[in-house]
């Protein structure tokens, strides 16, 4: 199995525990990028990613060119002014981003909408309390079967680069969250197999520096198989045609915000439809080519 | 190309608007959305299309006008917008800012100006209009649409010199709109336009402005030496024509031009290309005008109209003839038309 990406905040003193790992950093501020910079070269850090969670528009971000060396994971509540956003699309374009937005704000999908048709690489957080399914399910809709070239959206893109007809497709690595390739790390040293299980009490499975034996641990087996508890009542997820892409993912929010199982079920249609029209495409790459 | 309306209300009232009716119809709130924006670009994209002519209403009421006009030059698009140019001080302030850098060619504005006279506005739109033109200045051509006999253009003359405007003057007729009630040139009156129009050739051709005449023009009104004069500053472009004017609404609809918004309205989502929405409009077209004829009796028989040189005037005319059969006769032409 390869080796797992670590994810945890910012934190000088962890850092030389953390030796030779790659690792998804949360910071806090990005002019803290150049510290860390230093620091990761320093312990022989590789960064994975950093990810950058903040109150204000993208539009009111200063971008740098000097960024260019990081991958950067902004999450960002919206677009903001679209013109003065544009002013620094020369900068942007040059660097290693995607922009993250949160289903909690309205305008989500139509910022998505307009940077992705831009050339820009973007990703939706769905939560399943705040998320508007019918302007997911256009989004969705937008991602896949447009005809027009534009950049991929997350995590529909990532959907149809790993989906298999007859497995199941977690698309959880998109936030991050997905224990078969990323375990959480907390400020103290102790592993957790989610952000959310980070901030819980019981929800810390190690220490540091017992990772390597994480997949050994019965705890870690068990999350990965969690979906199996689906199937031992009658949930209405186990009988959901969408369940192969969700894998149970909105399962408290149901009640509250129904028509997850309508948009999963477009999503394996668009899914299915997507990778048939790719396959025609691919076909036509075997004839002679100009 | 289509015009795409980003609005469908006006901060002004021109007593010959042929959009009055369509805007008077419409919700003020109707305005275009982000997704059917997205929709369009695209639509245009895979029709071939690189330049969007934007409309309203007042297209700069939209509250993303200066958003969305960076959006679609983003996506390579060059635009024209046509305006009254009656803006906020603080977003036509924004909108210097953003487009200062953007070539003439690839974003340029048609201001329709009203003669101060006969058409009065207040002195803050008359500033307003002003601080647009100076704002933007190569890249305005001025418009002028005539409803009156005794109209006079020399006011343009001056604001080209003051603002250093693009030497051409769009210059429209006031069409009827099928049906109702604004004020419009009367077919009869054509000729006398023209020739008024033609008087002001001699300063024209001094201050070396050039003459852009829209569309609804018949040829059989015009003199040879006027003919004559268009060749030499239009470099023989110049269409005596009445296609149809593709104008998209905010909520996607379709219709041939504003003067006809009333008739055989579909959805951008009807059709695959731009391509198919003008041929399916040049058809329907072409059926009413076997069945109208041209504005004048004349028409019939005209040799320019059998060889294709001239439409015969504009459609609106020729379909207000049948004013009192209304509706039951464009009913049935429509019905033929789309029936084929």
């Amino acid at each position: 199995m390869a080796e797992h990406f670590l994810v945890c905040d910012y934190n000088p003193k962890i850092l030389k525990r953390i030796r030779d790992r790659s690792v998804v950093f949360f910071l806090d501020s990005l002019s803290k990028l150049y510290d860390l910079e230093s620091d990761a070269r320093d312990h022989h850090i590789h960064i994975h990613c950093v990810i950058y969670e903040t109150k204000k528009s993208l539009s009111d971000i200063i971008y740098k060119p000097e960024w260019s060396k990081f991958p950067i994971a902004i999450v960002s509540p919206s677009l903001g002014r679209l013109s003065s956003f544009l002013k620094m699309a020369s900068v942007i374009k040059k660097l290693n981003i995607r922009f993250y937005f949160r289903t909690d704000y309205e305008n989500c999908y139509r910022d998505i909408r307009i940077l992705s048709s831009l050339g820009y690489y973007c990703a939706v957080i769905i939560n399943g309390k705040t998320v508007n399914w019918e302007e997911l399910t256009d989004l969705m809709t937008y991602a896949l079967l447009n005809v027009v070239n534009h950049r991929e959206i997350l995590p529909f893109s990532y959907v149809t680069r790993y989906y298999h007809p007859q497995n199941r497709t977690d698309y959880g690595a998109v936030y991050f969250d997905d224990a078969s390739r990323y375990i959480h790390l907390t400020g103290e040293g102790m592993l957790a197999l989610s952000r959310k299980q980070m901030n819980s009490v019981n929800g810390i499975l190690l220490e540091l520096d017992k990772l390597d034996r994480i997949t050994q641990e019965k705890a870690y087996k068990e999350y990965l198989y969690r979906w199996q508890e689906f199937f031992l009542e009658p949930t209405p997820c186990a009988c959901c045609k969408g369940w192969r892409i969700c894998l149970g993912k909105y399962a408290d929010t149901i009640k509250d915000n129904p028509g997850c199982r309508d948009f999963f079920s477009e999503f394996l249609e668009a899914v299915d439809l997507h990778l048939k029209k790719r396959e025609n495409t691919t076909k036509e790459e075997f004839i002679w080519q100009p | 190309m289509p015009n795409v309306l980003f609005t469908q209300t006006c901060n002004r009232s021109c007593p010959y608007c042929f959009a009055k009716k369509h805007l008077s119809d419409s919700a003020p709130s109707d305005i275009i959305s982000w997704e059917n924006l997205i929709y369009l670009a695209d639509f245009f994209t895979t029709s071939g299309e690189k330049r969007f002519q934007i409309l309203g209403g007042e297209p700069t009421l939209h509250p993303d006008f200066n958003d969305m006009i960076a959006y679609l030059l983003e996506r390579g698009f060059g635009i024209n917008v046509f305006t009254n140019g009656i803006m906020s001080d603080d977003k036509l302030r924004e909108a210097g800012n953003i487009f200062s850098g953007i070539p003439p060619d690839r974003l340029s504005f048609t201001i329709n100006l009203n003669e101060p006279k006969s058409t009065p506005q207040s002195l803050s739109e008359t500033e307003s209009i002003k601080r647009f033109l100076g704002t933007f200045c190569e890249r305005i051509t001025p418009g002028f649409n005539i409803y009156r006999l005794d109209f006079d253009i020399s006011f343009i003359f001056q604001y080209i010199n003051e603002y250093g405007l693009n030497r051409t003057i769009r210059v429209g007729l006031a069409h009827p709109i099928a049906g109702k009630k604004n004020k419009f040139i009367q077919p009869g009156d054509i000729k006398k336009i023209i020739d008024r129009f033609y008087s002001f050739v001699p300063v024209m051709e001094r201050l070396r402005i050039k003459p852009g005449l829209d569309c609804g023009f018949p040829l059989c009104r015009f003199s040879d030496e006027q003919l004559g004069w268009l060749y030499r500053n239009t470099g023989g472009h110049y269409d005596f024509g009445c296609a149809p004017v593709i104008d998209i609404g905010p909520d996607m609809s379709l219709w041939p031009c504003f003067p006809l918004s009333d008739f055989h309205k579909k959805s951008v989502f009807d059709f695959n290309s731009i391509r198919e929405i003008f041929d399916y409009y040049e058809d329907i077209h072409r059926k009413i005008r076997v069945e109208s004829g041209g504005i004048y009796e004349e028409c019939d028989n005209c040799k320019y109209r059998e060889e294709d040189l001239c439409k015969g005037g504009c459609q609106a005319h020729s379909l207000n003839r049948f004013l009192n059969e209304y509706p039951v006769r464009m009913k049935e032409i429509y019905q033929f038309a789309s029936n084929g």
